[in-house]
């Protein structure tokens, strides 16, 4: 397993902040989203953002799609990354399809499923595309739908987002985060494990954790204990 | 995916529930079997909890020692 995060926690951050913030962090994977200013958007942008990575020591985890571009224009840049696409956009039959398009074209994709294991298991079994499961509030028994999924589809889940770690982890007492992380580690998942935000309300939280209150210029240090989230970290 | 080692990386558990969860693991772990904890301090209080608790049955090797990250492997000997 090899921690990450995803844009989304800086959503107007550009590649090279994004991959310092990593660094600080030691964390060893970069998600890019689509619809963030990282900046990376065409083929010369992640060949760019792909020497970058590899200068700070990160790799590219995903760049995750959620708007309508072209199955070429996404295959080009997730060339450049050396990483998969993430589809994350259409009804499941439509990620499906839309993975197996990149998947003719040479590229990598992952059909990203989130919630309940039973929600999205039974369509996604029968498929032959691999998996990102997307964790958020709708999952309330992590380390058992690890378990199913993991029996269901062996070898095909290859990427998970946890949508509340990072400094919101502190909150996050009883929701099995513990549990998950340790059905993991038993289970030898050797994919990426991506943090982002729940809520856009805890933004200042996460631009504390990055270490980008005050900057994020060189120098700067971050603040490696947990942010406590009282309201004064919290964006309403 | 599989990865050829356990790894777990307790920096998004919360603060309460990482030793259950490393005591946890460490319990499924057979004579012989390790995994790789990652933290983002020095895990000593961990190691001073695992010499009362389970002396002279586990193995503690650091692989990286900061300044983000700590990576040690711990292994059942017995």
């Amino acid at each position: 397993m090899r921690l990450g995060l995803s844009s989304a926690a800086a959503v107007d951050a550009d590649v090279d902040a994004l991959l310092a913030a990593c660094a600080r962090r030691g964390l060893a994977v970069l998600e890019l989203r689509d619809e963030d200013a990282h900046g990376v958007s065409d083929a010369a942008s992640a060949a760019t953002a792909a020497v970058l990575a590899a200068d700070f020591g990160v790799a590219i985890g995903s760049f995750r799609v959620s708007g309508a571009l072209t199955t070429a224009k996404v295959a080009d840049v997730c060339a450049k990354l050396e990483a998969p696409a993430l589809i994350a956009h259409g009804s499941l039959a439509e990620r499906i399809a839309t993975a197996r398009g990149l998947g003719d074209s040479g590229a990598g994709a992952l059909v990203e499923v989130s919630g309940a294991a039973e929600s999205w298991l039974g369509a996604i079994a029968g498929a032959d595309t691999d998996v990102a499961w997307q964790i958020d509030d709708a999952v309330s028994d992590m380390a058992g739908d690890l378990r199913r999924a993991m029996r269901a589809i062996p070898e095909r889940l290859r990427y998970v987002r946890l949508l509340g770690g990072g400094p919101e982890a502190a909150m996050a007492d009883g929701r099995g985060i513990g549990a998950l992380m340790g059905q993991l580690a038993l289970g030898r998942f050797g994919g990426p494990l991506v943090v982002a935000p729940s809520s856009p309300r805890y933004r200042v939280a996460w631009e504390n954790w990055l270490g980008r209150r005050g900057g994020w210029g060189c120098g700067s240090k971050a603040e490696r204990d947990v942010v406590q989230l009282s309201p004064a970290t919290m964006e309403r | 995916m599989q990865g050829s080692e356990r790894v777990l990386d307790v920096r998004v558990i919360p603060p309460r529930e990482k030793h259950p969860t490393i005591f946890h693991t460490f319990s499924e772990l057979a004579p012989g079997e390790s995994f790789v904890l990652v933290n983002d301090h020095d895990p000593k209080p961990l190691r001073y909890q695992f010499e009362f608790e389970h002396a002279g049955q586990f193995g503690w090797e650091y692989l990286e020692q900061g300044p983000a990250v700590w990576r040690v492997q711990i292994s059942r000997t017995a």
